[in-house]
């Protein structure tokens, strides 16, 4: 079945699939045009190097406070090079003289009268803290 | 399956008020059937003795003559939104015994209109996925098998357990929450209907956050008209969300008038993929006809960068989920991992507490968020979305809405997938275009494929124009003619 799917990409994620000879038992099924997507993505990120070395996982993966094992950095490196090499698609889109969208819909932020609305709520604001003491939130040590 | 579970929403609705049933007997067969109904894996949490009360009360309402518009209808909750000392963890291993100090407005609007409340659904972690796979509670299973093959099947995703609760008849309706095409697909795979109403009709407060420039809550019904009916109550202007639309909710069952004569509706040649499985053209092809029999006036039209809108959403949605998830720290919500000081803590609870697919997200977010990467990846996202925005707004000065497939493939099986990200994401090629632009769009069951699964049909509407949206889809579901429903292996 794979070997029939002589599909790619087109740099789209649109076009992604063009069926070989046994096309009509490819489409009777169309859960495998995903499989095949999966098979055709495979193959084309194997080209090129990686965008995204352990390194820079480490780094990420700190920023994002988020514990990696050395044993992960691996499978992550590649993982996101996957991704950001295939949103590096975008580049192809001429965005000279556009605006980025900053709302999806047209609206202006609304402003309200900075005074309480609600009664105190530190009870219930720390009722789910995986520590707390006195209405505060509990954290470990941070001075020394 | 009960004869009370097999009315649908309107149906149950009216005899309620008819007093032919009471909210008391319908409860407890969607009880039962709750019950019954548990190898599928669709709710985390049955709040069975909840329903109940809730039920005994809205029968004294009904009795007095004094019902809201969903009295007595008991619904399943996504677990995406908060509900007020009932547990709610949007599916994370970090949010465990989370219980929220305060009610999500949708919800609210939902218990004001007397609806019940049967439990809390699955949905993959933080709404992360599109087959519910990535869910700490585990799988969904589809209640719609293969013809002549019990291999187990996804229910879409990321409202997974929604989906699957409507189709399996165990709530009335659901609610779901939809980023990337989390209520739409879903529902094409399993025959159901799935609104995603605009961009600020239904508030987003109190509704776990995601990607909060494209989150929008929405229902998951068995027919249009229960869609309409549902949307009416979950929608509404709210100050506590800062993008919630200050515009009037009208009538959407109203709008149902079956007329669609004049109606322009554009075809998107964009979306006709080389390769896109026959059936699904066919499908296409066909409801293309029966819009057109309808007096409906088909209309050719052009959507030059839908084929960037999924690599956009891939920037954008990851880069507002690093920022949203960046709450969970192990010091204010559910779970935390002791480590030898508080940044160790942190990372070490946020290892263990967010899942592969969380943790992805979350790291192209933070790659493309970081210092030197901004503007080529996020900014240079946002102006793609301009102009996918644009290139709507252009079709639009041609037609009223549009028409296209809903997903490029039926369901498929759990386990398929997950391996790969890339081809995971490509479940929302059809859909993701309506969230970047923050158009409505719904999802219509328009038949089956050869194997004997639903597929559905995509509608897309005008900002805040839901009213043709669901018109449209009405007129699409009485052509369709769409009754079948899975065979209830699961009581076996």
């Amino acid at each position: 079945m794979y070997a029939d799917c002589r599909g790619y990409l087109h740099h789209s994620g649109l076009c992604w699939l063009q069926a070989g000879g046994r096309s009509d038992n490819l489409r009777a099924n169309g859960v495998h045009s995903v499989r095949c997507v999966l098979v055709l993505l495979k193959f084309q990120h194997k080209v090129g190097p990686m965008s995204v070395d352990q390194n820079t996982v480490r780094k990420v993966a700190h920023l994002a406070r988020i514990a990696v094992q050395d044993d992960e950095l691996d499978h992550f490196a590649k993982e996101m090079s996957t991704i950001l090499d295939w949103v590096e698609q975008l580049s192809e889109v001429d965005t000279d003289h556009v605006e980025p969208m900053t709302s999806a819909v047209a609206q202006n932020m609304r402003l309200r009268a900075d005074e309480a609305t609600s009664p105190p709520l530190r009870d219930e604001v720390t009722r789910n803290a995986s520590g707390s003491k006195d209405g505060f939130f509990a954290v470990p040590k941070v001075v020394e | 399956m009960t004869e009370l579970t097999k009315l649908n929403l309107t149906e149950a609705r009216d005899k309620l008020v008819a007093k032919e049933i009471t909210a008391l007997e319908l409860t407890q067969a969607y009880v039962s059937a709750i019950e019954a109904a548990r190898p599928l894996n669709a709710y985390v949490l049955e709040t069975a003795d909840k329903a109940l009360e809730m039920a005994k009360a809205s029968d004294v309402r009904l009795q007095k003559g004094e019902g809201g518009a969903l009295e007595g209808v008991p619904l399943g909750v996504k677990d995406l939104f908060c509900t007020k000392d009932i547990r709610t963890t949007a599916c994370s291993h970090i949010l465990d015994g989370y219980v929220p100090a305060y009610e999500s407005s949708v919800t609210a609007n939902l218990w004001a209109d007397g609806a019940v409340l049967l439990g809390k659904l699955n949905n993959d972690e933080f709404a992360m996925g599109s087959s519910n796979e990535t869910s700490y509670e585990g799988p969904v299973v589809n209640p719609w098998r293969r013809k002549g093959d019990d291999t187990q099947l996804v229910p879409g995703g990321s409202s997974g357990g929604s989906s699957a609760a409507v189709a399996a008849r165990i709530a009335l309706a659901t609610t779901a929450t939809d980023t990337g095409g989390s209520i739409r697909q879903p529902a094409a795979f399993t025959g159901t209907v799935g609104l995603k109403p605009t961009y600020g009709r239904c508030s987003r407060w109190g509704v776990i956050a995601f990607a909060s420039s494209l989150d929008q809550p929405g229902p998951i019904t068995r027919t249009v008209r229960d869609a309409a009916v549902m949307l009416k109550s979950m929608a509404g202007f709210d100050p506590k969300d800062t993008t919630s639309a200050d515009v009037p909710v009208p009538d959407y069952e109203a709008a149902l008038t079956g007329d669609i004569r004049g109606l322009k509706v554009g075809i998107p040649k964009e979306y006709r993929v080389d390769g896109m499985a026959a059936e699904i053209d066919a499908l296409w092809q066909q409801g293309i006809d029966w819009l057109k029999h309808a007096g409906a006036e088909i209309v050719d039209v052009s959507l030059p960068h839908t084929k960037y809108a999924l690599p956009a959403y891939y920037i954008v949605a990851p880069a507002e989920a690093s920022s949203n998830l960046a709450r969970y720290d192990g010091v204010r919500y559910g779970l935390r991992v002791d480590g030898d000081n508080i940044t160790d803590m942190y990372e070490q609870t946020r290892a263990a507490g967010f899942g592969d697919e969380v943790k992805r997200r979350v790291m192209v977010g933070t790659y493309v968020l970081s210092a030197g990467y901004y503007d080529a990846y996020y900014i240079k996202a946002q102006k793609v979305r301009t102009l996918i925005a644009q290139d709507f707004a252009k079709a639009y000065e041609k037609c009223d809405v549009l028409l296209t497939p809903t997903t490029p493939t039926p369901a498929f099986g759990i386990g398929e997938n997950i391996d790969d990200p890339l081809s995971m994401y490509l479940n929302d090629v059809f859909t993701v275009t309506a969230n970047l632009a923050g158009l409505p769009g719904i999802s219509v069951p328009a038949g089956l494929s050869a194997n004997g699964l639903p597929l559905g049909l995509q509608l897309i509407g005008k900002s805040f124009d839901e009213e043709t949206l669901l018109r449209t889809a009405g007129v699409l579901e009485e052509a369709a003619a769409f009754t079948t429903a899975p065979e209830a292996w699961w009581r076996a």
